[in-house]
């Protein structure tokens, strides 16, 4: 066969190979803490989108936001951030991959694995992480795409 | 409906299935006794699959799948399979145009562009990757749901505290 | 796997048309059972059911038998189904036309045991289904219709075993909330 053909058949291939990996180096989400309760009928402004999405599926009349924080997170590195009453959350992306980040997501309580999950986060999706009590309520943890 | 009815609401779709453990299916059972409310749903939980099985199974008992081992003979006679090395000739089959020296530069422009316009056309089918958002789950200590919200844009992860499953969604 | 299916997997492997006929004669119904379930017509259900064993055929030597042969066969259908029913956008969500027009109820038949009664009730139960999602719907599917266990369901759906209870769990409240007129629990 014609070399030049080959060629021509075989280089797309390749740029679509490594275009596809789309080595980010960091990866832009976006953690946020909310109190869940029944206490009250206060919306925190910020939460009212994330509310009305969430009324088919919740009950709760008051969400509070407890913490909003930007976190650009590396590759195979881990994040661990204090959420709550003795609870934390540890973040390690492992893969980028199709412009969906891959995430290994684990929640402590003190020193006890409460959760162990790995999900996968596309463009303009939102994983909420929710039950454990808190005050009178429940705490949610919505972690979104910021990509 | 109890106040304890909430806890068993998961539970009563495992007992309905007959998906219990032992010690469940007890627990389930003694609160069906104190139960009016749980009974009812039972019975309808019941009813609906019967709603819904029973056209399935009458149309069923009708049905003698006319021809239709004959029409998948004759379609894969007809497109016999394929191999690995049948199907890249088959691909090489529609390179005549690249023959022609015109489509060289051509192509090689066209693939440029893809690769150009690749990351934005991505971007934007990726939130329909049909791919499941919850690839793994585990929990030592709680029950664990997952929930999709028909927008598709939201994936609830809900953890259940053990003496507080009436925190549960909705 | 039992040996007599494994001895017909592997020579439909090799391109056995007979063979690919015995396990048309084992899984037909199977197979039908769970497009019917989905697409709620015979014509549609009978298409699947022939693009299934197609596919079968074309695809079944990337069958490597780390799962059982069937719960290959039904996640193949359940997505051949899925998938039909999004093209022909004949999908349980938007499908009006094809359904009978309630019979009119007379006096005697509005009694609740009469047939009639059944008829509406089964067609409020398949409306009420068509407004499910899919992976619910799926999950009830085969469950409701082919009884398999949560177990068997994770294995065709490929998730979770917790991911199938919510499925059927979050399926039947669902269910339950919109035909909340006809339950009085």
């Amino acid at each position: 066969m014609n070399k030049r053909i080959l060629f021509i058949i075989l280089l797309p291939i390749l740029f679509l190979g490594f275009s596809s990996q789309e080595a980010w180096s960091q990866i832009p989400t976006r953690l946020r803490v909310i109190e869940a309760s029944n206490v009250g009928r206060t919306i925190d402004p910020s939460l009212k989108e994330l509310h009305g999405q969430l009324s088919s599926l919740f009950r709760y009349t008051s969400y509070r936001l407890l913490r909003d924080e930007r976190l650009h997170l590396s590759l195979n590195q881990t994040t661990t951030l204090p959420v709550h009453s003795g609870r934390s959350i540890e973040i390690t992306p492992l893969k980028f991959y199709a412009n969906t980040a891959e995430l290994r997501v684990k929640i402590k309580r003190e020193k006890t694995e409460i959760l162990d999950t790995q999900v996968r986060l596309p463009p303009g999706r939102t994983v909420l992480i929710g039950g454990p009590k808190h005050g009178e309520g429940v705490v949610i943890l919505a972690f979104s795409s910021l990509f | 409906m109890r106040k304890d009815c909430s806890s068993l609401s998961t539970l009563l779709d495992k007992y309905f299935d007959g998906e219990t453990s032992q010690r469940e299916q007890e627990a389930v059972e003694a609160h069906l006794k104190q139960c009016p409310a749980c009974q009812e749903r039972l019975k309808f939980m019941s009813e609906i699959k019967g709603a819904f099985r029973r056209p399935l199974l009458e149309t069923l008992e009708k049905e003698t799948f006319p021809w239709l081992w004959e029409k998948i003979e004759r379609e894969i006679r007809f497109k016999p399979r394929e191999t690995l090395w049948e199907s890249i000739k088959g691909w090489f089959k529609i390179t005549p145009f690249l023959k022609r020296r015109i489509w060289i530069p051509a192509t090689v422009v066209a693939t440029l562009l893809i690769l150009l316009i690749f990351p934005t056309l991505f971007k934007k089918n990726s939130s329909h990757l049909p791919l499941p958002v919850v690839e793994y789950i585990e929990s030592k200590t709680n029950n664990v749901m997952i929930y999709e919200l028909d927008n598709g844009k939201i994936t609830v992860i809900w953890l259940f505290e053990e003496s507080e499953a009436e925190s549960s969604p909705s | 796997m039992k040996s007599e299916e494994f001895e017909l997997i592997s020579r439909c492997q090799q391109g056995d048309q007979e063979a690919l006929k015995e396990i048309f004669n084992l899984y037909h119904q199977k197979v039908y059972r769970i497009a019917y379930g989905v697409v709620r017509q015979r014509e549609d259900a009978l298409d699947i059911v022939q693009e299934v064993f197609i596919k079968l055929y074309r695809s079944i030597k990337n069958f490597k038998g780390k799962s059982s042969f069937y719960t290959y066969l039904y996640r193949m259908t359940l997505n051949q189904a899925i998938d039909y029913s999004r093209k022909a956008k004949k999908s349980l969500f938007s499908r009006p036309t094809w359904e009978k027009e309630p019979e009119p109820v007379d006096e005697e038949t509005q009694r609740p045991d009469s047939q009639a009664a059944q008829k509406q009730f089964e067609e409020r139960v398949q409306k009420a289904m068509e407004k499910l999602s899919e992976d619910q719907r799926g999950a009830l599917i085969l469950r409701e219709i082919e009884g398999l266990s949560y177990h068997e369901i994770a294995e065709v759906m490929e998730c979770s075993l917790g991911t199938v209870m919510s499925r059927i769990h979050y399926g039947r409240k669902r269910l339950r909330e919109l035909l909340k007129d006809e339950w009085k629990g």
